[in-house]
């Protein structure tokens, strides 16, 4: 934010101890760091996982691709957790900007009918409540999620009740889809919103 | 020596060149070369010279020394380095020292070239050691060099020397005299108020340069200034490195001034004054200080407490006190955290000044500082606190390890662990009831599962650290505690079994972190089965002996054989880690190979198992009929996988104990414990007198009970572990046992797959190590490889289940001949591809060709395989062009996709080099192969275009469309059109859609921007979590692509 001066020069910063754990993300990634102990020897793939000869003998738990996982409140977590605060190197989870338990998603009952929509609402919680971001900052959890999330994923993001002095300003603004089209016409205005998702990609 | 003089003169001429003669000016270099090779002619050199030729040299900078290339300042430079180290004396009489430096300086006014200033440090150096310098003429050298502090040097010449080796030189000018400290001090001072990292490095690293090399005179007169200097370094410090650098300084000062005669009673010395100041600011701190002072304040007394005896009596003495007042009063508990911390670090002190004596001990210093008497009273002095450490502190902070919310008080252990293991290490602090106690609590906690890891991982080091000091109680409590809390047998229920085996395996993987990650340091103090070992492996052994106790207790029980795989896992785990951890610490394993000529120190492992697992038997009915075998005397359980667990376990066992490298040919138990008329590969060490038969029925497997097939792994393990030129000590025939193995193999003899992979490993083994298809076959005019081709050639009349054997025997044979480089590969590749288009077995042995380079288990260099780096490139160009020309030229659609499926069992292990280097070639192929459907083949060449369109963004570019299409076939995955491709291969190609953003043409994909939205929202609603997250992170990339960069 260059040299404007901070709405909160100096935010609590949350231990990552008291941060909701997130799931592994891309596990494949994870493969080479294996552990060699007791349990993991116990559960080794045999020698022969490799033999073609043997391919119906032996079958890879990792690759059951009936299962099927729904996504659920904390998916959608994980993808606004480490959106970068505008003032701070710091994530949204961090400043208690996010957190697990105002992430709310309404499914439908038949998650075969694929034209059925699920509801998303994001509450934030502003570090201090004469936040002059907390517009931005919605924007880009809006964003994001509407890049993240399939289309048939209707978002909504809104400030958390009492926590900002004009909630309900920055909450008309956010739910204006023109306005929000309109914002992200603005060359600057993305251009921020693009640093802030940076870390998404890390 | 006229003659010389003479011209010396000559040469002294040319350097003042007095008249101006213009060729005088361009011979510098080769002058200053001369002069210095007639002064290397000592016996011929007037020494009265040296002086003319030094005033010479210094008469150069008024004739424009500065534009002289570096090669000629150099040679100068050499000069005057030579003169005043050889001829020192000489110069101080006939010149004086101070004219000498006032000339050397005056030449190296304009320095900057490394080489050059690399001499001129050494010459600085030198003469500020050895010669008598008045402070002028030192204030004179410290100008000179200390301008150049800290060496900034960003060259990439190798011919130049590195800036690490300047600065060393430049730091041992700072320290090469007394009379520097004056300048130096003051100057370092300032350099501590930088923000640089680099220098702060640099400062700290030369003021331990000059402590440590400056008299304790000098160093005394500095010390309080040093320690006004520092301290902050340490209390308000935020990078660790610093910190100990910062430490390590406070440590050397105290090391500097300890001169071993102080009188313990005298607080007046320097050393005194400097010990107790630091000690009253530090224990000024401890109290109502935020926690990085108390923290920091531990540091520092530390470090002057373990500087020496005295330093450490005087430290107790002045800070105890007022730390167990402080203590008593505490009521915050993470005040109490932050002072048990200092606690620690005090006895730490304690710890340090013992580990020092032992290693100056071990080096033959001499230790008269650290006197009988010395230690006689630092003994007394701590024991005026022990009783109040001990009973206050910490048997205190033990009493509340298991106790308490386990996140909030997580700090509090972790330092009241650490307090209590230094407390239980330093001789007779803890009476032996209070050290049982400690031993005891901790092995508990250790073995509580539910225990915080962090926690737990504090424990298992403490014990472990424990352990290698006092293995009888490690024996006696640890071991003891931790396997009372395995059960006796497992659950037969299958819920309540794998919660059982996670425990157990949570207990015995705690104990090989106890006891196998450190060497043992003391001698049991009662009688030890192992008196040929080395006393390093006590508590190994103590940990092995119980496991193999607890392991016969267990399978003496009827269905136990799932634990006892458990077991036998951390029986072998234990030699796994601890031998690696001999290796690395070589020279004791030096030390000990050569006091272990008759048994390895492992052999008695697999002596154990084998003599209680393996006898002798005989063959009811069939060919081999009332002929010996080697057999079980455990019963099997009811899978066969477990079966195979456990010989898997066992066969690995006895390879790593047989290529240990603390096994030697001399020890080697394969050739120890030979039996008359036979060899331990087929006897597998069996007590019973055993038959020369066994020789040629147990390598049978064709004939015979099961269970052979089983011994057969642990002949197999037995060959994996011997070394390449042991072949003859072995005492089987290579060639006629590879034959064997062939027959068992392509038998249709039930087995395992296991037990079948087992057999090919070992016809593998014989023949990359032993040169089995070279030997001849008995009874047979053809070798090995020719055997394989006919047996292969000839597939008209053989049924399909047999062919597949005999494919399968063909693969893994020309797999290992592959890896040694044997030049019959050909033939076998070329069989391999004519079986490709077999109807019946085409597709596996397609699918084959993923075994000729995978990586094995059993044909390893570790187990002294010959693994030739260019096997990849050699396959490559020995298959490839024909698979390609085969799929060209087919017509059969399952003909081109085996051959697509062989080649990515080729691609997939290849070098990157030659994949670039043939990716045009293999592109179209890599493309098509994503279409194939099996799993393996598909995933392995997505990952292909992948590495191409890292490696070779244009040849990629070329085919964008086709890669763009490709993936998104896979990744559209939706409930009415499911995709062909597993989770694996969806999230794989998703990345590849990614990684086109970045290396591709950004205006080509633009152009595709909207369709790949569209594809990419698609696979954002796919099922699997994974491949959603793949798709997240793609749309990010593409969302992020747009005209120009912000």
């Amino acid at each position: 934010m260059g040299s404007a001066q901070l709405d909160n020069a100096n935010p609590t910063i949350l231990n990552a101890s008291d941060l909701p754990s997130h799931r592994r993300r891309r596990q494949g990634r994870d493969t080479s760091s294996k552990e060699h102990g007791v349990k993991e020897v116990l559960m080794a793939k045999p020698s022969y996982s490799l033999d073609p000869f043997y391919l119906s003998d032996f079958s890879d738990t990792d690759s059951d691709d009936s299962t099927i996982e729904p996504i659920d409140e904390q998916e959608i977590y994980d993808l606004i957790a480490p959106i970068s605060d505008p003032e701070h190197p710091l994530s949204l989870e961090s400043l208690g900007v996010v957190k697990l338990q105002d992430v709310h998603l309404i499914s439908p009952s038949d998650l075969t009918n694929t034209v059925a929509l699920s509801r998303v609402l994001v509450e934030l919680t502003p570090t201090v409540t004469h936040c002059s971001l907390a517009t931005v900052i919605g924007l880009g959890v809006r964003v994001r999620l509407e890049q993240a999330l399939p289309p048939s994923y209707r978002v909504e993001v809104k400030i958390k009740k009492d926590t900002h002095a004009q909630a309900e300003e920055v909450n008309k603004q956010l739910a204006d889809k023109e306005r929000v089209a309109a914002a992200l016409e603005n060359a600057n205005l993305m251009g921020i919103l693009r640093k802030m998702m940076e870390p998404c990609l890390a | 020596m006229l003659l010389v003089h003479l011209v010396v003169l000559y040469l002294c001429v040319r350097f003042e060149n007095p008249d101006n003669i213009p060729s005088y000016d361009a011979g510098v270099k080769w002058t200053a070369k001369a002069l210095q090779a007639l002064a290397k002619w000592e016996t011929r050199f007037p020494r009265g010279d040296t002086s003319i030729v030094a005033e010479a040299v210094f008469k150069l900078p008024s004739k424009g020394f500065k534009e002289q290339l570096p090669p000629t300042r150099l040679a100068v430079f050499e000069l005057l380095d030579f003169l005043a180290c050889t001829y020192s004396g000489v110069i101080q009489r006939d010149m004086g020292a101070s004219s000498f430096v006032q000339g050397i300086v005056l030449v190296a006014e304009f320095e900057k070239d490394p080489r050059c200033l690399k001499v001129l440090f050494q010459t600085y150096q030198g003469i500020s050691q050895d010669w008598t310098l008045n402070p002028e003429s030192l204030k004179l050298m410290w100008d000179s060099f200390s301008r150049y502090f800290p060496i900034t040097l960003k060259t990439t010449d190798t011919s130049v020397p590195t800036r690490e080796e300047l600065q060393q030189l430049l730091i041992g000018c700072f320290a090469s005299s007394d009379g520097y400290a004056v300048h130096a001090f003051p100057y370092l001072f300032d350099g501590l108020d930088t923000s640089e990292d680099t220098l702060t490095n640099t400062v700290l690293e030369t003021l331990r340069a000059c402590v440590n090399a400056y008299t304790p005179k000098v160093v005394s007169q500095w010390c309080s200034k040093i320690w006004d200097a520092l301290k902050f370094e340490v209390w308000d410090g935020t990078k660790d490195e610093y910190i100990e650098r910062t430490l390590d300084v406070l440590q050397a000062i105290g090391e500097k001034l300890d001169n071993g005669d102080l009188n313990w009673d005298e607080p007046a010395s320097p050393f005194a004054q400097y010990i107790l100041t630091a000690s009253t600011e530090c224990s000024e701190r401890l109290h109502d200080s935020k926690a990085q002072h108390v923290l920091g304040s531990g540091k520092i007394l530390r470090a002057i407490a373990s500087s020496s005896s005295f330093g450490f009596n005087l430290v107790i003495k002045s800070v105890l006190p007022k730390m167990l007042v402080i203590w008593d009063d505490l009521i915050s508990k993470d005040k109490k955290t932050a002072l048990l911390s200092v606690f620690s670090d005090i006895l730490q002190a304690r710890l340090d000044l013992r580990d020092g004596i032992n290693i100056a001990l071990s080096q033959g210093h001499n230790l008269e500082r650290y006197s009988a008497k010395a230690e006689a009273t630092l003994a007394v002095s701590l024991g005026a606190f022990q009783q109040s450490i001990v009973d206050d502190v910490l048997i205190n902070a033990m009493m509340e390890l298991g106790t308490g919310d386990a996140g909030v008080d997580t700090p509090y252990k972790v330092n009241a662990i650490k307090g209590l293991v230094v407390g239980a290490r330093i001789p007779a602090f803890l009476s032996d009831y209070h050290r049982g106690t400690v031993i005891l609590e901790f092995s508990k906690l250790a073995a509580d599962r539910l225990q915080s890891a962090e926690i737990h991982q504090e424990l298992i080091q403490a014990l472990q650290q424990i352990a290698v000091e006092d293995v009888d109680r490690f024996r006696d409590l640890t071991l003891m505690t931790f396997l009372a809390q395995l059960p006796d047998r497992l659950s037969s229920s299958k819920a309540e079994l794998a919660n059982e085996l996670n425990s157990a395996a949570f207990i015995l993987e705690s104990l090989i972190q106890i006891a196998c990650t450190s060497t043992c340091k003391v001698e049991l103090a009662g009688p030890s089965l192992h008196t040929e070992t080395d006393v390093k492996f006590r508590v190994f052994e103590q940990l092995q002996e119980a496991l193999l106790k607890k392991l016969h207790r267990v399978l003496s029980l009827p269905d136990q054989l799932q634990f006892a795989n458990a077991i036998l896992i951390a029986i072998y785990r234990g030699l796994y880690v601890f031998d690696e951890l001999l290796s690395r610490e070589k020279a004791g394993a030096k030390s000990h190979s050569s006091s272990l000529s008759e048994t390895g120190p492992f052999t008695w492992i697999i002596k154990d198992l084998y003599e209680t697992y393996v006898h002798q038997k005989s063959h009811q009915g069939g060919p081999l009929d009332g002929l010996p075998y080697v057999g079980l005397s455990i019963t099997l359980d009811s899978e066969s996988i477990v079966n195979d667990t456990f010989f898997n376990l066992l066969s690995k066992l006895t390879t790593l104990v047989l290529r240990s490298s603390q096994t030697t040919s001399a020890n080697n138990p394969v050739f120890n414990a030979g039996r008359e008329g036979s060899n331990q590969i087929w006897n597998l060490f069996c007590l019973d007198p055993t038959a020369e038969s066994l020789n040629t029925t147990q390598q049978n497997l064709e004939s015979g009970p099961a269970e052979k097939c089983l011994m057969n792994v642990l002949s197999m393990s037995l060959v994996a572990g011997l070394r390449r030129d042991e072949k003859d000590r072995m005492a089987i025939e290579a060639g006629n046992t590879a034959m064997s193995m062939i027959k068992n193999a392509i038998s249709p003899q039930q087995c395992s797959p296991f037990v079948k992979v087992s057999i090919l490993n070992f016809l593998q083994l014989l023949i990359n190590k032993f040169g089995a298809a070279k030997e001849q076959i008995a009874n047979d005019d053809r070798n090995l490889v020719q055997i394989m081709l006919d047996l292969a050639a000839d597939s008209t009349s053989k049924g399909e289940s047999e062919l597949q054997r005999i494919y399968q025997t063909l693969a893994y044979f020309t797999a290992a001949l592959l890896a040694a480089g044997g030049a019959a590969v050909k033939d076998l590749v070329s069989q391999m591809i004519s079986g490709i288009s077999n109807p019946m077995i085409g597709r596996k042995v397609a699918q084959s060709f993923r075994l000729l380079l995978a990586r094995s288990e059993v044909m390893t260099e570790q187990n002294f395989c010959v693994i030739r780096k260019l096997r990849k490139q050699h396959l490559f160009f020995l298959a490839t062009d024909r698979l390609i020309d085969m799929w060209r030229g087919s017509e059969h659609k399952e003909v081109q996709e085996n051959c697509l499926i062989a080649l990515a069992g080729i691609f997939a292990e290849m070098d990157l080099k030659v994949l670039e280097d043939n990716a045009e070639k293999i592109f179209p192929l890599i493309l098509e192969g994503t279409n194939v459907s099996d799993d393996y083949t598909m995933y392995t060449h997505i990952l292909l275009i992948r590495t191409v369109l890292i490696a070779c963004p244009n040849i990629a570019s070329t085919h964008l469309d086709s890669i763009i299409n490709r993936m998104t076939d896979r990744t559209h995955n939706t409930y009415d059109s499911p995709s062909d491709a597993s989770v694996k291969c969806r999230a794989a190609a998703l990345e590849v859609l990614a990684l086109l953003v970045g290396h591709l043409d950004r205006g080509a994909l633009l152009r595709r921007k909207a369709k790949m939205m569209i594809e990419l929202d698609v696979a954002l609603d796919d099922c699997s979590r994974t491949v959603r997250s793949a798709a997240e992170h793609t749309k990010m990339r593409w969302f992020n692509l747009v005209e120009h960069e912000a």
